[in-house]
Order: structure tokens, then C-alpha cells, then sequence
């Protein structure tokens, strides 16, 4: 008897380019966005980076996907958390 | 990946810049192009940001809203190009803050809030490197401006 898998997935947009990534919904969003920073080869100051939602809710690392109100096949925006720059 | 700037693009860079910056403060834009033409750019983005004598920030919605946009139209953001008060070189929090700290994304600084003539002179270019590194680039080798 054949056993039906069924893996929930998200979209990931950076930067104009997507990736789908396969989640638990009772993984931490931070093994999420790991992976998602693996993905997109951003490896530098991981920690300022975020997930979040088509209207700019951060979801919090500290929460589960389920808890953190992500439903499968959803869309999330990877984004530095803060960008700013200049001279001081 | 060198870029190539469609005609008019630094130009606008400059006039952006300028008219944002006023000679008092810096400002930002950002270098788009489409996804599937590597190092092309067609297009400057100024991000709705704050900024002073010798800072910016970005609106952080802006950015939400700016990454979609990017995925709606097939586009990506190349390069940040920023402007500084007087020299041109990256500082620490240009380092960390950057819109895209991913290999291949370009962070050019313009100094005298680009307010000198329009071009790449005593311009200051960077590239994040495979590692997420900053690595000095060389601003006339890497930016060519089609005709």
C-alpha cells in the first residue's frame, strides 16, 4: 500500500528571483529562513535578514509556521530587515 | 558580471541624486534591469527612504513592496548607488545594510553628493563576492554605458 507524502511549501521572493521551499508546519521560521538564505546565497550577517508576509508582517524566527499564521503555497518576502547606509 | 547601463541611465542617476540629495543630504536609487538579461540595466528606482547630511534609510514597506514589484515585472535590483557628502568609499554600515547582500550585487558611492561632473571619477565600487564579502571593484571596468 502506497503511502501519500504531502510536504507544504512557500514561496520565497528575493530580489525578483522565487524559490519554493518545503516546511513543517511546526518547524521554526528561522530553519526556514536558514534554508531560504542558503538558497539565495546570502551569507553574510544572516541574523539581519527576515521573512515576510505580501503586507510586511515579519513573521518572528522564534515561531512555528503554523503558529506564525503561514498557510502552504503562500507567498513571503525575503528582505533585509533594515537597509540604510552613508558616509557616518 | 559587468553591468551595462542603457543610455540615460547615469544621467538620471546623477539628476535623482541631486534633486533628492540638494547638496545637504544623501540619497539612493537603485540600478533595475530584467531578470533574464544578466548585468543589463534599464531603469533607476529612487526607494521612498529618510536621510541627512550623512545618512539614509529605507522605508521598510517600501522594501516589501519594491521585492514584489521586482517578482510582478520579471525584474531584479542590480546595484545601489548611493551619494556621500565628500569622498567616495564604503563604510561600515554601507557593509551591513545593503538592499541585496547576495554574490553579484553591485553598491557604487558618488562623492560630493554627486554633485561633480557626471561619471565614474573618484567614484568608489564594490561587489558582494561569493563569500558575502565586500570586494573593491573597479568602477570603469565593471560599468559600461551602451550607445
Amino acid at each position: 500500500m502506497d503511502t501519500a507524502v504531502t510536504r507544504d511549501t512557500v514561496t520565497i521572493t528575493y530580489n525578483g528571483n522565487d524559490q519554493v521551499i518545503d516546511y513543517k508546519p511546526d518547524e521554526k521560521v528561522r530553519a526556514v529562513l536558514d534554508r531560504a538564505l542558503a538558497e539565495f546565497h546570502v551569507s553574510s550577517n544572516p541574523h539581519l535578514m527576515g521573512l515576510f508576509t505580501e503586507g510586511n508582517v515579519e513573521l518572528s524566527d522564534d515561531s512555528t509556521m503554523s503558529s506564525a499564521g503561514v498557510k502552504p503555497g503562500e507567498l513571503l518576502v525575503l528582505r533585509q530587515s533594515a537597509v540604510r547606509g552613508g558616509k557616518g | 558580471m559587468a553591468l551595462t547601463l542603457a543610455p540615460g541611465i547615469m544621467a538620471s542617476t546623477f539628476a535623482q541624486l541631486r534633486s533628492c540629495g540638494q547638496g545637504r543630504d544623501e540619497c539612493v536609487v537603485y540600478w533595475t534591469g530584467p531578470r533574464k538579461a544578466p548585468g543589463a540595466v534599464d531603469s533607476v528606482i529612487k526607494p521612498e527612504h529618510q536621510a541627512g547630511p550623512d545618512w539614509y534609510e529605507i522605508e521598510p514597506a517600501w522594501m516589501t513592496s519594491f521585492f514584489l514589484e521586482l517578482r510582478r515585472t520579471g525584474r531584479t535590483a542590480r546595484a545601489q548607488v548611493h551619494s556621500h557628502p565628500t569622498s567616495a568609499r564604503h563604510s561600515c554600515t554601507d557593509d551591513r545594510y545593503p538592499l541585496a547582500p547576495s554574490p553579484g550585487f553591485y553598491s557604487l558611492v558618488l562623492p560630493s553628493f554627486a554633485d561633480g561632473p557626471i561619471g565614474l571619477d573618484d567614484a568608489y565600487l564594490a561587489e558582494v563576492g561569493a563569500d558575502g564579502t565586500w570586494l573593491e571593484r573597479n568602477p570603469d571596468t565593471e560599468i559600461r554605458e551602451a550607445r
